[in-house]
């Protein structure tokens, strides 16, 4: 069973709640902690941090006096430097997850780079819990998959090993070298990196939508879960947080594809009618829909997915998102569709498009804008 | 027959022009009607007139008429027949000078006749000279100049008739191709505004009786008549006198001492004298004589400098200022150039005052001042004209010039100076916080009553008969009680604003705290949910949940509200945006409600000017209260439908339900302030009742808007709705890349 410590300076036990909703199951012990003052809160986080799993802190501990009437003056990420700090010191022996938790709005933007990166994950008050946001079951997922990940790092460092794979010559040799580079770092800088860089991104490793999607299937076809099962699969990341990150191989999938119909016509020049029909020709009729395109898309050879409305896009219907300059070689580029830039339901997820696009927004404006009248009735 | 068909052969051959030839020259020559127009005025310019008359008749659609009188020198059958009826003339060529007032000719070579033809179908001339007594009326319709025609061949009929003026020429255009709205009439009447002289001459040159002898002065006035209706074109140059801020206007007498005033009643600067001293041992100037000037000057975007002015006035003069901005230099009446056009800085003005120096920040340059210096010199003893002339020599007397007017310039901008910290300082005075509005809140009402008092015995002090005395006493108290009446009823809006703004911080301050609980409720309830559970249990779990949800929506909807307003900064607003956000906030409460709620969007430049994120959460909950009331008390299942859209340079909103509606009787009433539908709360009311019943919502709504130079109003809703909301804000506009 895995253990984390929680740290918060809540109102007349509110916390109750949360911590029941985290040990429900049972997978999962939580250790709570008021605030207190720095010197005895450090030296005894120290002493009992390496018997338990990880750390979940909230970010202003120095908003009310806990039970002795000790009134914190730190932060959740003054705790995280310091503790980042006697890990790397060696102070304290293994390096641990830790989650920020918090119920300020627009806390990303709020909160520094450096401090930004002293956490696993930052997980707002707002939404946990919520259907729409992090569900408990789901919390649960994360904070298992990294105590778990965490503790194999530490058992052993080959990228075999990490990944679950033997053979790593079809993968991006950048990325295998950018990963070897980061090995030697204590635990939370390679975890970071995998986290955000690797499985939050598309790379090699894709998520299911994008996966149906490069195959022109509708992921909500009846047949599709059983059509993954039997033939993809197979190709399913293994790695560590992989019991969270539901991710595949796409290198893998894509010789499978040119193993059973070749290289030419390539799977990215097809439309998803024909590769759904190459499917079909394959493995008879496995109930997979046909994805369909969006209204103001004009191809459905898809491939990535829009950031905004988690929809199938090609990419020459998309519109690039802006800051991504310094994006890694293997990762992809992301878009939002033609859609969503016209009419944005989601601009938190992506905030802008980058400046070489926006005069061909403003073209795809004025050409929808014309042709749509207002009648009122 | 047939030998009339053959064209009999010749010992030479010269060019014959088709007709249709002089249909193309007009379109080629003259693109735009409002070009025609001022070239016509420019005409009556070059003829020497003093006034033109433009009158603009029934244009509102095409076939309107057009005419166009001046009182120049007019023309004689032979001008008439070698000008305007001699295509390609080079009258203008030999004549570059106009005979009376030796004005530059401002007109384009020969292009007058085709301006007539651009313009519409018949043109009618009616023209008198002074040496004559009758005068000429020609008639031409463009139509008969077909391709295909010889143009020699199409007679335009002219007669002589009687003298409609002394002297001066009438165009009367008629079946005009084009319509004219009001706003391209301004166009033409700005674009030939380059010609106007200042009518302004000083009272001192009139009285020296100079400028009579060569008055070059030359009115254009423009009237747009439509139904009978006479609208004048608004005068800028007029416009300006009055609306200054401050007006600087100083001269030089005819011994040589210099002497300057400023005046400004919204600055309360009063017109007192300063002398302006030259350099010399005896403080006059020695060349300088007879010089008048008179500037009037702005500060653009500060219109609460101003008492009698409009932003968007003030934005028109500041356009204005492009062009005309400066102080223009007129010898003897005319215009001397270069002084004062654009870029042209002969006073060092922008040079000298064109940036910032700290303190009171007066923006002073040739944008912000129209001026003009009279020099009265008939006989060029002192000033002389280059030999190009462009521009006077840089003599003695016109070092002295720019010395006299520099300093004056710089006294005058002290004065405005004082006069707006001044004005600054009781601005300042009322904003920091109601407390001291409410410290002194007996003083505006005894000012209102000393001033009542100072104008009673002012009356009663006066000539006026007694009745009439009675009467104006009755029509001050009149005033009196309405100002202390209007000052009261601020006074009681500014404290329910106060109580508001003090409920909004408790708000925010309790929804930070209750935001904390969301997670925990939902801790539990995800254990709850897995538990073995009976029927009741289960219908129990689903009843909190929605609760909790609905809860939590409120909760993160204040919170994300209270975070907006964290940054203070104005953005552009995206309508489109906005309106996703806000129904995602109110998914849960649309449900729980069981209000169906749709939405449209049409266009896609849906961006308003920089405006507050918080203030659009305003407008769309009071507007979705006042729906969820409306809806309620008329007990159908709710509708609100909500459209949003790009017209005519604004954004705009509809926001419609199909609730009980408003009663035509509290229409006019809906935005007064304190004006509610709910009825007075009690101990039993709901808190949300309580909190939206204060009649200020729509106020507050409207209040934001025309602020922005926006508007809400009532419109006649779409079927199946009983009332809609409509409001427009200006549209973000784009930079051109």
């Amino acid at each position: 069973m895995y253990s984390y410590i929680y740290i918060d300076d809540t109102l007349e036990n509110i916390e109750e709640g949360t911590i029941n909703g985290i040990k429900h199951g049972g997978e999962l012990a939580v250790h709570f902690l008021e605030p207190g003052l720095w010197e005895q809160r450090i030296s005894e986080l120290t002493n009992i941090i390496n018997q338990h799993s990880g750390l979940i802190v909230d970010l202003k501990l120095n908003e009310r006096a806990n039970k002795e009437g000790v009134k914190a003056q730190y932060r959740g990420s003054t705790v995280a430097s310091e503790l980042r700090t006697l890990i790397k010191e060696k102070t304290i022996q293994a390096d641990i997850p830790i989650f920020l938790i918090s119920a300020d709005e627009k806390l990303e933007e709020s909160l520094d780079k450096t401090s930004y990166d002293l956490f696993d994950g930052v997980i707002s008050k707002n939404t946990l819990g919520d259907e729409h946001g992090l569900t408990y079951p789901e919390f649960k997922k994360l904070l298992i998959a990294f105590a778990e990940s965490y503790l194999k790092l530490s058992e052993g460092k080959a990228l075999t090993f990490i990944l679950k794979r033997d053979d790593l010559t079809a993968l991006d040799n950048r990325l295998i070298q950018e990963m070897e580079k980061l090995i030697p770092f204590p635990n939370h800088v390679f975890m970071r990196f995998l986290n955000r860089q690797i499985l939050r991104k598309s790379t090699v490793l894709v998520s299911e939508l994008t996966l149906a999607a490069r195959l022109g299937i509708d992921k909500s076809s009846e047949g599709w879960n059983s059509f993954r099962e039997e033939h993809l699969d197979p190709f399913k990341y293994k790695g560590l947080l992989s019991t969270y990150f539901n991710r595949w191989w796409w290198p893998d999938v894509e010789s499978w594809w040119v193993e059973i119909y070749g290289e030419d016509p390539a799977l990215r020049m097809l439309g998803a009618g024909a590769r759904v029909a190459l499917l079909k020709d394959k493995f008879g009729d496995l109930k997979l829909q046909v994805q369909q395109k969006s209204e103001k898309s004009k191809s459905d050879k898809f491939w990535t997915i829009c950031k905004g409305r988690h929809i199938p896009i090609d990419t020459i219907d998309g519109f690039l998102i802006a800051n991504q300059d310094n994006s890694y070689p293997w990762q992809d580029k992301e878009y939002i569709s033609n859609d969503e830039a016209l009419r944005p339901k989601n601009i938190e997820a992506w905030k802008d498009i980058a400046t070489i696009e926006k005069n061909r927004l403003q073209k795809l404006k004025d050409f929808h804008g014309k042709t749509e009248q207002r009648v009122r009735r | 027959m047939e030998e009339e068909e053959k064209t009999p052969i010749t010992s030479s051959l010269s060019f014959s022009v088709d007709a249709g030839l002089i249909d193309r020259l007009g379109r080629e020559l003259v693109g735009r009607g409002e070009t025609a127009v001022s070239e016509l005025v420019k005409n009556a310019y070059d003829a020497d007139a003093t006034q033109v008359n433009v009158r603009f008749i029934d244009c509102d659609v095409p076939g309107g008429r057009l005419e166009i009188t001046d009182n120049g020198v007019g023309m004689s059958f032979d001008d008439l027949k070698r000008g305007f009826m001699t295509i390609s003339s080079t009258d203008k060529l030999h004549v570059p000078k106009s005979l009376r007032y030796g004005r530059s000719k401002a007109g384009k070579k020969g292009i007058g006749r085709f301006a007539t033809q651009r313009l519409g179908e018949k043109l009618t001339i009616i023209t008198q000279t002074a040496q004559n007594d009758f005068a000429l009326k020609l008639t031409i319709e463009w139509n008969k100049y077909l391709i295909d025609t010889d143009i020699a061949l199409v007679q335009n009929p002219v007669e002589q008739i009687e003298k409609v003026q002394n002297e001066g020429t009438l165009l009367l255009i008629e079946d005009l191709r084009d319509s004219w709205s009001e706003a391209a009439i301004n166009r033409v009447y700005r674009y030939v505004l380059d010609l106007l002289q200042p009518n302004y001459l000083s009272d001192r040159s009139r009285d020296l009786g100079l400028a009579q002898q060569l008055d070059g002065s030359f009115t254009v006035r423009f009237e747009r008549i439509l139904y009978g209706q006479h609208y004048i074109v608004a005068d800028p140059v007029k416009m300006l006198n009055e609306k200054a801020l401050a007006t600087i206007e100083g001269y030089v007498d005819r011994i040589g001492d210099g002497f300057c005033s400023v005046n400004s009643s919204s600055l309360g600067i009063a017109d007192d004298i300063i002398e302006i001293e030259s350099e010399a041992p005896d403080k006059k100037y020695k060349y300088l004589k007879n010089i008048h000037f008179k500037a009037y000057y702005y500060i653009y975007n500060r219109e609460e400098y101003y008492t009698n002015i409009s932003r968007l006035e003030l934005a028109n003069i500041q356009k204005l200022s492009q062009e005309q901005g400066g102080i223009r230099l007129y010898r003897n009446g005319f215009r001397v150039l270069p002084y004062g056009e654009p870029n042209n800085d002969w006073l060092d003005i922008d040079r000298r005052w064109g940036t910032p120096s700290g303190g009171t920040n007066v923006p002073f340059g040739n944008h912000s001042l129209f001026g003009f210096v009279e020099v009265i010199d008939p006989d060029g003893d002192f000033f002389e004209e280059t030999a190009s002339r462009e521009g006077l020599i840089e003599n003695d007397a016109y070092k002295e010039l720019r010395d006299y007017l520099y300093k004056s310039l710089l006294a005058g901008r002290l004065r405005i100076s004082h006069g707006i910290t001044r004005i600054r300082k009781t601005k300042r005075n009322l904003y920091p916080g109601a407390k001291e509005v409410l410290d002194s809140d007996r003083s505006p009402l005894q000012k209102i009553i000393e001033f009542k008092r100072t104008l009673d015995t002012y009356v009663s002090n006066s000539d006026a008969s007694d009745d009439r005395k009675e009467d104006y006493k009755k029509n001050a108290d009149t005033f009196v009680k309405e100002l202390k009446d209007d000052f009261n009823a601020l006074i009681q809006e500014l404290g329910m604003l106060r109580v508001l703004a003090g409920l909004g911080l408790t708000i925010s301050e309790f929804t930070h705290e209750v935001v904390q609980f969301a997670p925990s409720m939902n801790g539990d309830l995800s254990v709850i949910a897995d538990q073995p559970l009976d029927l009741a249990g289960i219908n129990a779990l689903e009843s909190l949940k929605r609760t909790i949800r609905l809860f939590i929506a409120y909760t993160s909807y204040f919170s994300s509200t209270v975070s907006a307003n964290v940054s203070r900064e104005l953005k552009p607003q995206q309508l489109d945006i906005v309106i996703e956000n806000f129904l995602k906030i109110i998914r849960t409460d649309l449900v729980n409600e069981a209000i169906h709620l749709k939405h449209d969007f049409y266009g896609y430049e849906l961006e308003t000017i920089p405006m507050h994120s918080s203030e659009w959460s305003s407008i769309l909950f009071n507007l979705y209260t006042n729906s969820k009331k409306a809806i309620k008390r008329n007990n159908l299942p709710g509708e609100i439908y909500i459209v949003g859209g790009n017209e005519k340079g604004n954004v705009f909103l509809e926001f419609s339900d199909n609730g009980d509606g408003i009663p035509e009787e509290n229409i006019g009433k809906i935005f007064d302030a304190f004006f509610t539908t709910s009825s007075p709360v009690g101990f039993e009311s709901s808190e949300e009742e309580k909190s939206t019943g204060t009649g200020l919502g729509l106020k507050i709504v409207q209040d934001i808007l025309l602020a922005y130079g926006g508007s809400i109003k009532l419109i006649q809703p779409e079927t199946g709705f009983s009332t809609c909301f409509r409001i427009e804000v200006p549209a973000l506009i784009k930079k051109t890349l």
